[in-house]
């Protein structure tokens, strides 16, 4: 069975968390706050409280072993740029970060991310495409 | 190995583990010389091994009685071990250190620290200083109180009685020299009605009892209470508590025969001994199943921190209590004298009980297993052992090896702290980095 490792438990995480489990695949959410995690511990598989920025942290998580790790952090880019760049020097299989801009997106890229998500513009993109046919 | 090298190697709990062991062995090897015995004969291992445990632990299970048994050489070892094993093996290393001129390094200081269950490191050495002088006087002062009544007895034998008695009280161990006088095995039982006596060891017991910090409050701050620590003001109150109650209700329930003004004496006296002194005035085996369990409770709970008495601890089961009572009025903190205690003493305490309970219950089971005896003497021994307070109703001589050597852990766990114990063997502490989502789960 495919397993996830979400790192930051926000909107988008928990609900990329949710959608997963819905699928029937296994969560690993992580989260620095204690609130959002154990909002979110009686959904997923399973849950923890800790900084993904602290390297002995994420070997303790064994990140090598996730078939794909997501990195939805908001509100700091800096512990996303970190992490996503961790993840990677960690031997992670795949990983995919959120970004927040254009720059963004290309800075993740740089620190190694195999894949770069802005949901703002995926978003945009759809909204513009459903209502321009309209009439 | 060199000692600094020895000593970065080892935590402080460790360390303190090491130094009561070390101490052990060595009292084991002086104790099995041929002089050590009076008939010249050496004692086996089971034997040396057991009276030696029993001394630095402070306790007072014997399986050879003291005085028909041992040499004077021998005798003078079992008070230098209970000596040692009262104020603790690192304070009176701490202190020949420092009287050697040398100044003791910060690992050093830890290590007292840790030892005294003290709050800081500051003012160390002169606290251990304070220690050690003031036991003396105390003891000096007990014997010389002691000495009329047992001269008067005893003629010239007893000033060394005196000294060895004042010693054993102070430093809660319940070891004596009656054995040769009343009947082996039979402790103070003959003067159970001497009021002198009763009363200068009843209050050596009390004295080293409620803890080196008690003393050092009461004697800066003397008669203003509301300046002592919260933590000497807990003490003082449940010490008194542990002392009236259980005199009140074996003056109800046992010793009904005697004329008014011995009962007394001996309510009062067999209720400040279990905790964890190990003398008896009275013949225990004729105490009642209520008796028993008051005492198997009593030997339980023990004295202060940082003191010469073992047990779990009067402060761990004031803590315990105020717990309760705030669950109970559905208060978020816990309460004592209006200073609020941390979360992390109340797990640390209900830690305590639980391992105290486990193993008391756990090795009494054991022995009575083994030995075929009823479980009533086996509790009775095992919380003897653990709270290290040294009554019995008296197996302790015909068990087996094996119950002695659970007898022994139980003696060694109570007097160096469950907890110390505990850090020793558990002593990779490093820092979380996770932690775990919360998930409710109903108690009760």
């Amino acid at each position: 069975m495919k397993s996830f490792l979400l790192i930051g438990v926000n909107h988008l995480g928990s609900m990329i968390a949710k959608k997963l489990v819905d699928l029937g695949y296994e969560v690993m959410a992580v989260d620095t706050d204690e609130t959002r995690i154990n909002a979110i511990q009686s959904v997923v598989t399973d849950a923890l409280i800790g900084d993904s920025t602290n390297e002995e942290f994420l070997k303790k998580l064994g990140v090598d072993e996730y078939d794909v790790c997501f990195v939805t952090i908001v509100n700091d880019f800096q512990d996303s740029l970190m992490t996503t760049f961790l993840l990677k020097e960690m031997g992670a299989v795949k990983v995919i970060a959120r970004a927040g801009s254009e720059i963004q997106e290309r800075l993740l890229y740089r620190s190694g991310a195999d894949e770069v998500i802005n949901p703002e513009k995926l978003a945009a993109g759809w909204i513009a495409e459903r209502y321009s046919g309209e009439d | 190995m060199d000692w600094t090298r020895f000593k970065r190697k080892y935590s402080t709990f460790q360390i303190i583990i090491i130094g009561f062991a070390a101490i052990i062995l060595i009292g084991t090897g002086l104790l099995m010389l041929p002089f050590s015995s009076r008939s010249g004969e050496v004692a086996s291992l089971d034997c040396a091994l057991f009276t030696a445990t029993s001394a630095v632990c402070v306790t007072g299970l014997i399986v050879r009685d003291t005085a028909s048994y041992w040499s004077g050489f021998g005798q003078a070892v079992i008070l230098i071990l209970i000596q040692i094993g009262g104020l603790g093996v690192i304070t009176i290393a701490a202190f020949i250190e420092t009287l050697a001129g040398k100044k003791l390094s910060v690992r050093e200081r830890g290590l007292v620290v840790d030892s005294i269950s003290a709050f800081q490191s500051g003012g160390m050495v002169r606290m251990t200083r304070f220690i050690i002088r003031l036991s003396l006087i105390v003891e000096a002062s007990g014997a010389v109180l002691l000495m009329p009544v047992f001269c008067r007895d005893y003629g010239s034998e007893g000033v060394w009685m005196a000294v060895f008695h004042s010693i054993s009280a102070f430093c809660n161990a319940g070891f004596d020299l009656m054995g040769t006088h009343s009947g082996a095995f039979s402790s103070l039982t003959a003067y159970k009605g001497s009021f002198p006596v009763v009363l200068v060891v009843c209050l050596l017991i009390i004295l080293g009892g409620i803890g080196f910090w008690t003393w050092h409050d009461i004697i800066t701050c003397r008669r203003h209470v509301r300046r002592y620590k919260m933590q000497s003001k807990v003490i003082l109150v449940t010490t008194l508590f542990f002392i009236a109650v259980p005199a009140v209700l074996f003056f109800l329930f046992e010793f009904v025969d005697g004329p008014l003004p011995e009962r007394i004496s001996l309510s009062v006296f067999q209720s400040v001994t279990p905790r964890t002194a190990g003398f008896n005035t009275a013949d225990l085996s004729k105490i009642s199943g209520r008796g028993v369990g008051l005492m198997i409770a009593l030997m339980m709970i023990g004295g202060a921190p940082g003191s010469t008495a073992g047990g779990m601890k009067i402060t761990t089961v004031a803590v315990l209590f105020a717990s309760a009572v705030s669950v109970f009025q559905r208060k978020k903190d816990t309460q004592l004298f209006h200073r609020r205690v941390e979360d992390s003493v109340i797990r640390r305490a209900s830690a305590l009980l639980l391992i105290y309970l486990v193993l008391v219950f756990v090795s009494a089971c054991a022995i009575s297993f083994m030995e075929g005896i009823s479980m009533r003497e086996c509790l009775f021994e095992t919380a003897s052992a653990a709270g290290t307070a040294g009554i019995t109703l008296g197996i302790t001589p015909s068990l087996g090896f094996f119950s002695h050597l659970i007898l022994i852990a139980l003696m060694f766990f109570g007097r160096t702290g469950g907890l110390t114990l505990m850090y020793a063997a558990i002593s990779d502490r490093k820092a979380e980095v996770f932690r775990r989502p919360v998930e409710t789960i109903n108690v009760g």
